[in-house]
């Protein structure tokens, strides 16, 4: 089976995020970036799939030279090799989308797999474009997946239940939590990882369709009243909800 | 404002450990410092009992009081600075470890204690001297404070600094702000060779003073703010969950990696130079295996947590001492965990910490008391330790788990007695285990603390002789014997 992950970086969850001087990117001075959690699973379900069906796992990334040490950590996760498309500029969702489809037109591939959305941007778009861009079919969210022979059915996870559905390889899964549990790398994958080959191709970097007009922080939240639970404190609240949050 | 709370203060008459019965009359939660004194002018001149709680997390009844007031350093919680470039941070005592942590390395600076329990105050974890996984590489609390504030009973502030106030052979006096003298006639006991201690006063001629401070448990004044170093957080980490089919190679492992990391700190060569090497054994495991179904079946040896620091130019080499040493010992490699990732590292301290933390909670749950303990001894005696442990307890047939910093020779053992008699027995082996550890060299309590649950074994290493000269210290201190009752001695 000819398995395609895509994978980015996102910074770190615990990074306090700044805005930067432009007003519309991050200021990315001493960000620490991780491996994107969601496409850990999509790894994750890659390795299961080679596991069952053998083959080989592919890791797809548009970005710079930054992103290399994180493709590692899913090459020490046990993916056979790597290619990195050179793109500084990232510009949006669809100029990503685009040009991981310039790469997997060429190629032969059973399945690609993905995080649901990168942790940062929260677009969720890259999975469903990419599909559309190759013409494949695409299920997203999904918190189970069994594939027999070509056929392919998936589990996902929409608002208040399930929904199961199928399709047929070639297709394009996006990875939601309960997926799987990403596995700890082995000590030989690890020492493995350094050895394997990330393929560098030039970026044709298209041109943004949205264009980011401000980023700003959310307000901060303030403190808030604490009241006690006497009578007191009871008319204090039912005033308080009245008058000041007008929600009675 | 200070603040007394009337209603709603049961959170202070307990932390963690066993200790029941507490009472007190009200909770202070002063604001400012100047509030600090005021509270403890008013008391000293009552005579009322003051009980220094931090967040309560500790382990040893230190926290809580019999009588009198709590005094809560909640409250005093500010961040006052980061300064990178000195490597310096300034803190109030309330501050709770876990938000100094995060702040601290999200801005690529490291504060390397780290005890397991990250919700304790930083001014608790100077008060006992708490250490942590990392303190194999880095030593504990005692070793990263270059100041602090103290309030003394009287109300009066020392501000100390490192090295400010040395000791002239066994005395020493010092000035208060508002210019007091104290005079101190430093304790003649031995402290243990033991590389982790924290058990009765800090004492060696010509002490600093603030080490008198550090590890005082709330009996000789309130520490209210700190100064602490700070270092550049290493860039990556290459950590691991190794599991073991049996004992003997798990700490044939151990001595390897321990002797190995001690000679590298002095050397620098890029060698495997552990900063964290801890212990979970096989009861530990089985306790947590349902969270965790990917623990081996056959890890009858039990598990070992490392960390080590890498940098990119030599990870490979590092990497691969690693992977030698770890297959000679175990035929588990294939099944252990490895980290690169500081997410995965993440996990595995979230492993680590859930193995104490299950343990509390089973008692919680089932009402059962656990009799843990907290002693370390000199390296070279650490099998003769571990022997002794074994044998005991496999003969008691009470249910049992022990983890702990190998690294440093330092294991807590945990005893689960499920009833009357059980209890009694439990506490008989507590006290051979401490008997056995003195003999050794050892110390009674390595991180925790006496508290006012092993007021006994202080007693017992250092003799009625060593806890008179202690007393006389608290005396020249704290003259109206107001703060800590029952803590350290009684
Ligand atoms: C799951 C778990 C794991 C733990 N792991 C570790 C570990 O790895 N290493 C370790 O060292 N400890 C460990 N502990 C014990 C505990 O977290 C530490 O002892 C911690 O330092 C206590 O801090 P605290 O703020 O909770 O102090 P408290 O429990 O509130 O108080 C502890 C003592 O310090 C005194 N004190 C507190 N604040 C001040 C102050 N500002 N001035 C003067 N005296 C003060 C108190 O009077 C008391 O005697 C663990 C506890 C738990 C529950």
């Amino acid at each position: 089976m000819d398995i395609v992950v895509c994978v980015s970086q996102t910074p770190d969850t615990t990074t306090k995020i700044q805005v930067g001087e432009d007003g519309k990117n991050i200021d990315s001075t001493g960000v620490k970036f991780i491996l994107n959690p969601y496409d850990e699973f999509a790894v994750e379900e890659g390795l299961k799939l080679r596991e069952a069906h053998g083959g080989e796992i592919t890791l797809l990334c548009v970005g710079d030279d930054s992103a290399k040490e994180n493709i590692r950590l899913g090459l020490a996760m046990g993916a056979d090799k790597a290619i990195l498309v050179k793109d500084e500029a990232k510009a949006d969702s669809f100029s990503v989308a685009s040009q991981l489809a310039d790469v997997l037109k060429e190629s032969n591939l059973d399945i690609v797999l993905l995080g649901r959305q990168s942790i940062d941007y929260d677009s969720a778009q890259m999975g469903p474009t990419l599909a559309e861009l190759l013409g494949r079919p695409c299920v997203s969210f999904v918190t189970s997946l069994e594939i027999d022979g070509t056929s392919v059915k998936a589990e996902r996870d929409i608002e208040g239940g399930k929904e199961v559905v199928e399709t047929s390889l070639p297709c394009v899964i996006t990875a939601q939590k309960g997926l799987n549990e990403p596995r700890y790398p082995k000590l030989p994958d690890i020492m493995k990882a350094k050895k394997k080959p990330i393929e560098e191709r030039e970026g044709t970097s298209p041109a943004a369709r949205v264009e980011t007009l401000s980023l700003n922080k959310p307000e901060q939240k303030s403190g808030g009243t604490v009241l006690d639970g006497t009578p007191e404190g009871i008319k204090e609240l039912v005033r308080l909800l009245r008058e000041e949050a007008k929600v009675i | 404002m200070i603040q007394t709370l009337d209603t709603d203060f049961e959170g202070y008459l307990t932390d963690t450990s066993n200790l029941d019965g507490g009472y007190a009359d009200r909770v202070y939660l002063p604001e400012t410092e100047e509030e600090v004194g005021e509270i403890l002018r008013k008391c000293s001149q009552e005579k009322t009992a003051v009980t220094i709680a931090g967040a309560g997390t500790g382990l040893a009844g230190g926290s809580i009081p019999f009588g009198g007031v709590v005094l809560s350093l909640a409250k005093l919680n500010r961040i006052i600075e980061i300064n990178k470039e000195k490597g310096l941070a300034i803190v109030e005592a309330g501050v709770v470890l876990y938000n100094l942590h995060r702040e601290v390395e999200s801005q690529g600076l490291l504060y390397p204690p780290d005890p397991t329990e990250q919700g304790g105050q930083l001014g608790g974890n100077f008060a006992t001297n708490a250490s942590g996984a990392r303190t194999f590489k880095y030593g504990p609390t005692r070793d990263w404070i270059t100041g602090a504030h103290v309030f003394l009973s009287s109300g009066e502030m020392l501000a100390l600094s490192r090295n400010g106030n040395r000791a002239n052979r066994y005395s020493m006096s010092v000035e208060s702000v508002n210019r007091t003298i104290y005079d101190i006639e430093i304790p003649r006991y031995q402290m243990p060779p033991t590389s982790k201690h924290s058990a009765g006063y800090y004492a060696k001629p010509n002490m600093d003073l603030l080490d008198l401070f550090i590890g005082s448990e709330g009996t000789l004044g309130v520490v209210t703010r700190l100064a602490l170093k700070l270092i550049r957080k290493p860039e990556r980490l290459f950590s691991g969950i190794v599991f073991f089919e049996s004992n003997e190679r798990i700490f044939g492992f151990v001595d390897e990696i321990r002797e190995r990391s001690k000679k590298n700190r002095i050397s620098d060569t890029p060698d495997l130079n552990a900063r964290a090497l801890e212990f979970v054994d096989a009861h530990a495991l089985e306790f947590i295996k349902e969270s965790y179904p990917s623990i081996p079946e056959n890890a009858n040896g039990g598990a070992i947590w490392f960390e080590q620091e890498r940098e990119e130019a030599s990870e490979e080499l590092l990497i691969s001492h690693w992977a030698e040493v770890i297959e000679r010992y175990t035929d588990l490699s294939d099944d252990s965990w490895f980290g690169l990732s500081e997410k995965d590292q993440q996990r595995m301290r979230t492993f680590r910490h859930a193995i104490p933390s299950s343990a509390y909670e089973f008692i919680k749950a089932h009402q059962v008391q656990k009799f843990g303990t907290d002693m370390a001894v000199p390296d070279n005696c650490f099998h003769d330790m571990y022997r002794f442990y074994r044998d005991e307890l496999d003969r008691s047939g009470l249910r049992n788990l022990t983890w702990g910093h190998i690294g440093n020779s330092h294991l807590h053992v945990n005893m689960l007695p499920e009833n009357q008699t059980q209890i009694a027995q439990a506490q008989r082996i507590s006290d051979r285990f401490v008997t056995k550890a003195l003999q050794l060299g050892g110390t009674v309590s390595a991180e925790h603390g006496v508290g006012k649950i092993k007021t006994k074994y202080l007693k017992q290493m250092y003799g009625e002789e060593g806890i008179e000269q202690m007393r006389k210290v608290k005396r020249a201190l704290d003259p109206t014997a107001i703060l800590g009752r029952g803590t350290m001695f009684r």
